[in-house]
């Protein structure tokens, strides 16, 4: 039995497909149990992102039974899914894991929301009974790896969109961002985008201007047309500039008109508009800052090519985890085995034992227990050549062939 | 003999802090800002026990001369800082408090104590509640200095488009437009006192006359009248922000100077 990964993601299949193979909360103990049936396992855990659906198996599973699985599980097609997956087995399944992990094999390498998923998948499956001995060490290892990865490597530092670089650069304006009012000019995705990431971090003050109302009231409850943007200006700490227009809307004497009416407290412009909605003279003035896409995407660029150089330092820390943790699992199973095999052994030592003892009722009690020495003695001087070979095996992590050797030649059950 | 190997040991430990403070900023590594701290704050301690073995050589409030005064100047900045940094998350402060403190130290160190008995004006609680009031202010001045220019430095990263993970541990803007002028405030308070307690009690021992004229007494009250129009006008719009913190660094050049000049022009401030 081998730890075994074999799934789908967002380097090997488009969107439009991971997400008909999503599995869902509901589902998913359900899904677990069909899995276990599929590749003959013992163990599962089903990781399920909108990046990835992996199936974690203790098992023979391939490919063809994966894709067979998934594909009845969401009525799709074997030929769909098929192509697009990918297997990893013994070490390479605890690597991948690992890296899956530490958000390395994520779509933005140091996104810490995977650690999260992965945390919640491996509840899941140990809450509906399907992770033991070797699983339950192993995903907690996992975890434990992508928290040692966070600490030690500056994978997860930096800021890596355009809304999260804005609400960091806000937060170096302002002690703390809650209780700052926020008014955002345009009622577009991208300014929602932005306006989401300050509120994660407190912002509740919301004002929207647009030309529309209506419009605008989808992102705030207060809303107001253009024509009260000078009126509503000196309120707000941030201003977030995303309106279609081919004209800036603000301009130096607008806001420092707005910057005298709030007694020059700063405020914090960010133009995400193309064109921009602010004239870059505004930035002369001593308490606004402003940053236009142009300034927030370079940093994130930046940002997202010095995490994928702290990948170099990542990839040392995942080969002697996962070694380490590999090495932990096949111990496991060697230890299982031996005790099957010795349970075996003496378990016909004892029924050899107990048939000869009585015939031979004419023994005395140091006659009977110097047989009782003898048999055990037996059993000890052959278990020893194949116990010690499996323990030298499995210390060099190559112990499974001899386990399943051992547990056809003896029949271990 | 005993207190100049402790003066040598705070000077390097404070070297050593300035060191590893610079070093965990410079390599975004949080063991080095605790070891920073923590050698700070035995820095801190060691300059206090100098000072206490010398009140008690001296019968009295143990800072009657330059040596004393820069001991004491070294441990409370560097003793405020740390005490905010760990209360506020602020390890730029004890980043920042620990070259002060270490050339405070060392500037002591090099001018040394005079020998000789004390003057009994210098044992008197009154002497002593001045002489705390008035240098507690000039390392609340310091504070106020250290965050001015950490607005100034962070106010042009800010205008020059600079990532937010460059401007590393540096606090908020607002963070040290507070700080400022907290720490102004405080100073303007404590010197208050100080310059008020001091005058009370030359009246009460009946100093002779041209004391009002002593260099110290001009230079504490000229420090106290710039550090008030500054504090005054951070609170008018206009003033804020960058110019409030242009005023912390400059009044503290003027604290520097007043306090130098005075202290080698001064005769009523002489007590050894």
């Amino acid at each position: 039995m081998e730890i075994t990964v074999v799934g789908v993601n967002h380097k090997k299949a488009p969107v439009e497909l991971r997400e008909k193979l999503a599995f869902d909360a509901k589902t998913l103990p359900a899904a677990l149990d069909v899995l276990r049936g599929a590749a003959a396992s013992t163990e599962e855990v089903i990781l399920s992102t909108c990046n990835r659906v992996e199936a974690y198996f203790l098992g023979s599973g391939d490919e063809d039974v994966i894709a067979r699985f998934l594909a009845a599980h969401h009525g799709r097609t074997v030929e769909e899914v098929r192509p697009v997956l990918y297997r990893h087995a013994g070490l390479g399944a605890v690597r991948h894991l690992f890296e899956v992990a530490s958000s390395l094999d994520s779509m933005v390498v140091g996104e810490t929301q995977i650690i999260a998923q992965v945390k919640q998948a491996y509840f899941a499956a140990k809450e509906a009974g399907h992770t033991g001995r070797v699983f339950n060490p192993l995903f907690q290892r996992a975890l434990a790896v992508a928290k040692r990865i966070h600490s030690e490597t500056g994978i997860v530092e930096r800021s890596v969109s355009v809304p999260s670089v804005a609400a960091r650069l806000a937060e170096k304006i302002f002690q703390g961002l809650a209780g700052r009012r926020v008014l955002v000019l345009g009622a577009g995705e991208t300014g929602a985008l932005t306006l989401a990431a300050l509120r994660e971090r407190g912002v509740r003050d919301v004002t929207v201007v647009n030309r529309t109302v209506e419009r605008a009231r989808g992102l705030a409850e207060e809303a107001h047309g253009l024509e009260d943007l000078p009126a509503v200006l000196p309120r707000a700490d941030i201003v977030i500039a995303c309106l279609s227009c081919e004209r800036p809307v603000l301009g130096p004497a607008e806001v420092r008109t707005a910057l005298r009416a709030r007694r020059n407290e700063p405020m914090f412009i960010i133009d995400i508009a193309v064109p921009r909605n602010v004239d870059p003279e505004v930035d002369h003035l001593d308490d606004a800052y402003l940053f236009n896409i142009d300034d927030l995407q370079e940093t994130v660029n930046q940002n997202l090519l010095e995490r994928e150089q702290e990948m170099a330092r990542c990839a040392p820390l995942i080969e002697e985890e996962a070694g380490a943790a590999f090495r932990e699992t096949a111990t496991i199973d060697v230890q299982e085995v031996l005790t099957r095999l010795r349970s075996a052994f003496e378990a016909v030592g004892d029924e050899e034992l107990k048939r000869t003892l009585a015939r031979l009722e004419s023994l005395s009690g140091s006659q009977r227990e110097e047989v009782q020495a003898l048999v055990h003695r037996i059993v000890s001087k052959l278990l020893h050549p194949p116990t010690t070979a499996i323990k030298t095996e499995a210390a060099n992590g190559q112990a499974q062939r001899l386990i399943e050797l051992a547990s056809r030649l003896f029949d271990l059950k | 003999m005993i207190d100049t190997i402790l003066v040598h040991v705070a000077i390097a430990a404070f070297a050593a802090a300035a060191t590893l403070g610079f070093e965990s900023v410079r390599r975004r590594r949080a063991d080095l800002m605790l070891s920073a701290r923590g050698v700070t704050g035995a820095a801190v301690l060691v300059t206090i026990a100098v000072l206490l073995r010398r009140g008690v050589e001296l019968g009295a409030f143990p800072v009657v001369s330059l040596y004393e005064t820069h001991l004491f100047i070294a441990a409370l900045l560097s003793a405020v800082a740390v005490v905010m940094d760990m209360a506020r998350r602020l390890p730029i402060l004890t980043v920042g408090a620990a070259p002060l403190s270490f050339l405070s130290l060392l500037v002591g160190a090099l001018v040394g104590h005079a020998e000789g008995p004390p003057s009994e004006m210098v044992k008197s609680a009154w002497s002593g509640l001045h002489v705390l009031a008035v240098l507690a202010a000039y390392s609340a001045f310091g504070l106020a200095f250290v965050s001015g220019v950490l607005y100034l430095i962070e106010q042009r990263q800010l205008k020059a488009h600079a990532a937010p993970d460059a401007l590393g541990v540096l606090p908020s803007l607002e963070t040290c437009r507070r700080l400022t002028v907290g720490a102004m405030a405080v100073g303007v308070g404590l010197l208050t006192a100080g310059i008020v307690v001091g005058y009370l009690y030359a009246r009460r021992v009946s100093l002779p006359h041209g004391w009002r004229l002593d260099p110290k007494v001009w230079g504490a009250t000229l420090t106290w009248a710039v550090y008030l129009v500054a504090l005054g006008l951070s609170f008018v719009p206009a003033f804020r922000g960058r110019r409030t913190a242009m005023a912390s660094v400059a009044c503290f050049v003027v604290v520097m100077v007043t306090f130098w000049a005075a202290a080698f022009w001064s005769n009523f401030h002489r007590f050894l």
